[in-house]
């Protein structure tokens, strides 16, 4: 039983030892790299490895060479059997501005080892709330949106994009 | 001092060090594997240095030499343009126009020969095209049946000096005139764009290839501007509409335009509309 706990407390070890000395700088370049074919560039960015997670800070955001958005700033936190993304503060650029509402204040994305195949996320920002969930087995996005009275006032024309469910909120499914 | 290395405590020390050892060496082979350098956006024609983060690998890196047979410049490759197709529209040079009620005079020259420029008229004709129209900034030629336009260059069109002379043309020949306050409105108001117009962007093999109209309102400003219902815009003032940022860039600058030149697949034959912006 001793050795049992010991082997377990080792492999805690190892893998908190593994976590801290990760080059998570590095490895969120190689994450860049992949994001390239698709058309997504994040610049300008500062990132802080802060040993257990990493930080990056005021990055801009280029979807298919178009400036969308300034991010505050953006916190990877990869424990192996939990992981999350939070990002606060994202401004999106002038020219989405008639389009959606430009502050988001928060989003959310976590994934854990006891569904590993999906993805789970949250925000909050002008536009109202929104959840959304990611499945990479059945490739497909669902978003739930709980428009805020700007959305609703302001943004009609995007709102007539999502489908208005009898609950009230608003939902977009996408399949990729 | 005796120090007893059986002991469990000292077993348990060595231990946790081989795993912190162990554990290190496999993030240093990850540091050797990854790039030390993300992903930048650099811009065309930005002014701004390219970032280029310092690290021991950039370092180490042999610089770029350049190839002294590639080391040709802007005038030699328009030469060798110029040699390899003959004189067309996109190797000529519009340096200056004046434009009158009633005709006026462009100044105009071949790009690798700059120095070499000829003064004409409507009617006349420079390496084979005619002159038939001039705009505001820029002018129609005329080449066996078909149109071609050339425009001033963009930095032409920062330090250019415009000066009035007589009232503004009406329309006429197919170029229609646009007010600039319609389209300020249009640019600030874009919801109404998206009211009085449909516009969907067209995929080939998963590339954009052009802008489709949908639907346009009638008696709006669209349903006026020559537009027509399953036109396809491939090209904005000469540049090739093959994704959002193309289409933006043109939103984005729209109020700072003084003429606009769309070309339009209209059933399956290529159409230009010329708006002139006063």
């Amino acid at each position: 039983m001793k050795k049992i706990a010991l082997f377990f407390l080792y492999a805690v070890l190892f893998f908190a030892a593994l976590l801290f000395f990760t080059p998570k700088e590095n490895l969120y370049y190689f994450a860049e790299e992949q994001l390239k074919p698709l058309g997504v560039v994040i610049g300008y960015e500062e990132a802080v490895d802060h040993g257990f997670s990493l930080e990056i800070l005021h990055a801009k955001l280029y979807v298919q060479k178009i400036k969308s958005a300034n991010i505050g700033s953006i916190n990877i936190g990869a424990f192996g059997l939990y992981n999350t993304v939070s990002v606060d503060n994202v401004v999106l650029d002038k020219t989405f501005e008639q389009f959606f509402p430009p502050l988001i204040q928060h989003i959310e994305i976590d994934q854990s080892i006891f569904a590993p195949l999906q993805l789970s996320g949250e925000a909050v920002g002008d536009f109202g709330e929104a959840t959304a969930t990611v499945n990479l087995l059945e490739r497909n996005v669902s978003v739930v949106m709980r428009p805020s009275k700007l959305m609703i006032s302001r943004y009609k024309n995007t709102l007539r994009q999502l489908k208005k469910s009898k609950e009230g909120d608003y939902r977009y499914e996408y399949r990729f | 001092m005796n120090i007893d290395f059986n002991s469990s405590l000292v077993r348990f020390i060595r231990n946790v060090l081989i795993i912190i050892l162990v554990a290190k060496a496999i993030s240093l082979a990850m540091l050797w594997y990854f790039q030390s350098e993300g992903v930048h956006y650099h811009a065309k024609g930005s002014k701004m240095p390219e970032y280029k983060r310092y690290s021991v690998q950039n370092i180490i890196k042999p610089t770029h030499k350049p190839d002294p047979k590639s080391a040709v410049g802007p005038t030699s490759e328009e030469a060798k343009e110029l040699a390899a197709y003959g004189p067309n529209i996109s190797n000529m040079l519009l340096k200056a126009l004046f434009k009158r009620k009633n005709g006026g005079l462009v100044i105009i020259a071949l790009k690798a020969k700059p120095n070499d420029s000829e003064v004409i008229g409507i009617g006349e004709v420079f390496q084979g095209y005619t002159l038939t129209k001039i705009l505001e900034n820029g002018t129609i030629f005329d080449k066996n049946g078909q149109t071609f336009s050339l425009y001033f260059s963009e930095e032409q069109q920062k330090d250019r000096y415009t000066s009035k002379a007589g009232a503004a043309q009406s329309d006429d020949e197919g170029i229609k005139q646009v007010a600039k306050s319609d389209i300020v409105s249009y640019a600030k108001d874009v919801k109404r764009i998206w009211k009085d117009i449909g516009i969907v962007e067209v995929k080939k093999n998963g590339k954009i290839t052009g802008f489709k109209v949908t639907r346009i309102k009638p008696n709006t400003p669209f349903a006026q501007l020559g537009l027509r219902q399953g036109d396809i815009i491939i090209k904005a003032n000469n540049k090739p509409m093959t994704s959002y940022k193309d289409a933006l860039g043109i939103y984005k600058g729209i109020d700072k335009l003084q003429a606009l030149e769309l070309i339009v697949l209209r059933n399956n034959q290529e159409t230009e509309i010329i708006y002139e912006i006063y």
